[in-house]
């Protein structure tokens, strides 16, 4: 019976703690802030202090555990965009001078986004988005603001296929800038590295190159025009034969890092391109000449070259205006003065020298199958 | 009852509450583990309901006093639970783990109900939500912790037996 009251007592003694602590909390959940802030208040100061100082600390490790995945997030991102940094600096740079080159050209030109490569077996071709549509058809020049690319080959509506310089079908006839040597320049066909390298073949023997000199399209062909830049002279390559020279040039441009291309329409390849390219490479030139004639005996020689070479150019012109069959070839080459006005004007005897020929393209204009030699 | 019961369970409940300012804050994420309702409950199984309600009251009004409004309503749900908790524990058995994560998850849920239908301060749209999907979510990970934490401290908290029925 002790046994059941006491049950019962207690019993009763939790009801009444569930009921004190609830009427309790109504009270509390019922009171107005200005009440209820004193108390909290009081709670947080007293009871609570030392394990929210325990939370605050907690808070600050996991704010810095946050800030340096934060931190690793934001170093990675960084590495990305300085990986990719110059990239875009190089492509920002291609297109500023490809803004310049268009500047220059003015008007008879596209300006289109270069693909590559065309097949996964394929290095030598590069896709170009744009076509027909904008009148860029085969044997439509393909360049940039370093130099020649190489050529359309088939064009679609919307797309086009270009080869190369360093197709095994590539070739236009060149000259130097100075316009003292003509040849043909060939993709430089051996294995390794060397095969995005070119060749100036043809050259007669006794124009010498010397290594660096600007080696640009001489307009022979009407496919590409006068004066596109297509590389600098390495150096001389031995050959078998005696009468002519061969030279490996360095290529201007790199067709691997193509991102935007300039297509030459008929009506600029008709009009000529001398003064976008040869500028530069005139001044080039002169100044390379000037270094090499630092003696007085160098010097003479050069200017007596000059003076030959002027009158053979000016020979070659006649001759050209001359031939009939020379004329669907497009405008014979332009002759221009020497870029050079020597300070001392020694009298200068020229020597006889048989006026220099430019050798023939090796295909007439438009007839080309798809890949030939201009 | 026991003394030695009795400081098993103080100290079981000191070493959660500190666990809830301590480790919780480092773990972050959208489902908190409530390691303070796991305090609660386990305190309330060892105790008498009356002085599970005490318990609950006292833990869920120190609650209130970091929110800026609505003191007394965690005051309220851990009343309800810890009594409702030491009362059912009372009544069925004793340490079977599985109906423990069971209690635990029920104890955790209901506190939430009580808590979000009381205070009011989920918006109105969200309260469903709240009950039926992050609560759940909550509870279910209290009570994975709660019988992690039961199976690493089975000597502390002891081993009762379904014997021992009050009522």
């Amino acid at each position: 019976m002790s046994s059941r009251n006491a049950r019962g007592n207690s019993s009763r003694l939790d009801t009444g703690l569930l009921l004190a602590c609830c009427i309790l909390s109504v009270i509390a959940l019922l009171l107005p802030d200005r009440l209820g802030e004193p108390i909290a208040t009081t709670i947080r100061r007293t009871v609570l202090a030392p394990l929210l100082t325990v939370q605050g600390q907690s808070q600050t490790v996991r704010a810095a555990i946050t800030a340096r995945d934060d931190d690793l997030v934001l170093r990675g991102a960084a590495a990305a965009q300085a990986a990719t940094a110059p990239a875009l600096a190089a492509e920002n740079e291609s297109l500023r001078r490809l803004l310049g080159l268009a500047g220059r050209l003015r008007d008879g030109f596209v300006v289109a986004e270069a693909f590559h490569p065309a097949g996964l077996t394929d290095d030598f071709t590069i896709t170009i988005g744009a076509g027909s549509a904008v009148g860029v058809n085969a044997f439509t020049p393909v360049v940039t603001a370093d130099g020649l690319v190489g050529m359309v080959e088939s064009s679609d509506p919307a797309r086009s296929v270009a080869i190369t310089w360093a197709h095994p079908d590539f070739g236009v006839s060149a000259m130097s800038a100075d316009e003292s040597a003509f040849g043909i320049v060939k993709p430089h066909l051996v294995s390794g590295p060397e095969r995005y390298l070119l060749e100036l073949r043809g050259v007669p023997f006794r124009a010498s190159l010397d290594s660096g000199t600007l080696i640009v399209s001489s307009g022979l062909g009407a496919t590409y025009p006068r004066g596109i830049s297509i590389g600098t002279v390495i150096s001389e390559i031995p050959t078998t034969e005696r009468w002519a020279r061969t030279y490996l040039l360095k290529p201007s441009v790199l067709p691997s890092t193509l991102s935007a291309v300039v297509l030459l329409l008929p009506s600029r390849v008709a009009g000529g391109v001398s003064q976008v390219w040869t500028d530069v490479a005139s001044a080039d030139s002169a100044a390379r000449a000037i270094v090499a004639a630092s003696d007085s005996a160098a010097k003479l020689a050069a200017l007596a070259e000059l003076a030959a070479r002027r009158a053979a150019l000016l020979a070659a012109s006649d001759s050209a205006r001359a031939d009939s069959m020379l004329a669907p070839l497009g405008p014979a080459p332009t002759v221009r003065p020497p870029s050079i006005s020597p300070s001392i004007s020694p009298p200068i005897s020229p020597p006889i020298s048989p006026p220099i020929r430019p050798p023939p393209d090796t295909m007439p204009p438009r007839t080309v199958p798809p890949g030939g030699v201009e | 009852m026991n003394p030695w019961n009795v400081l098993r369970a103080v100290a079981v409940f000191v070493v959660l509450v500190a666990a809830h300012f301590s480790l919780r804050p480092l773990m972050g994420g959208p489902v908190p583990i409530d390691f303070l309702c796991l305090a609660v409950l386990f305190a309330a199984v060892r105790v008498r309901p009356g002085a599970a309600a005490v318990i609950g009251f006292l833990s869920g009004i120190g609650m209130d006093s970091l929110a800026l409004q609505g003191l007394g309503t965690s005051a309220l749900a851990f009343t309800i639970v810890a009594f409702g908790a030491s009362w059912l524990k009372a009544v069925f058995f004793a340490d079977n783990l599985g109906l423990t994560a069971l209690f635990v998850f029920l104890g955790k849920w209901a506190y939430d109900v009580v808590y979000v239908l009381i205070s009011g301060g989920v918006p109105d749209g969200q309260v469903l939500v709240q009950l039926l999907l992050w609560s759940p979510l909550a509870a279910a990970l209290t009570a994975v912790v709660g019988v992690m934490l039961l199976l690493l401290a089975r000597p502390v908290f002891g081993t009762r037996r379904a014997t021992h029925r009050r009522r």
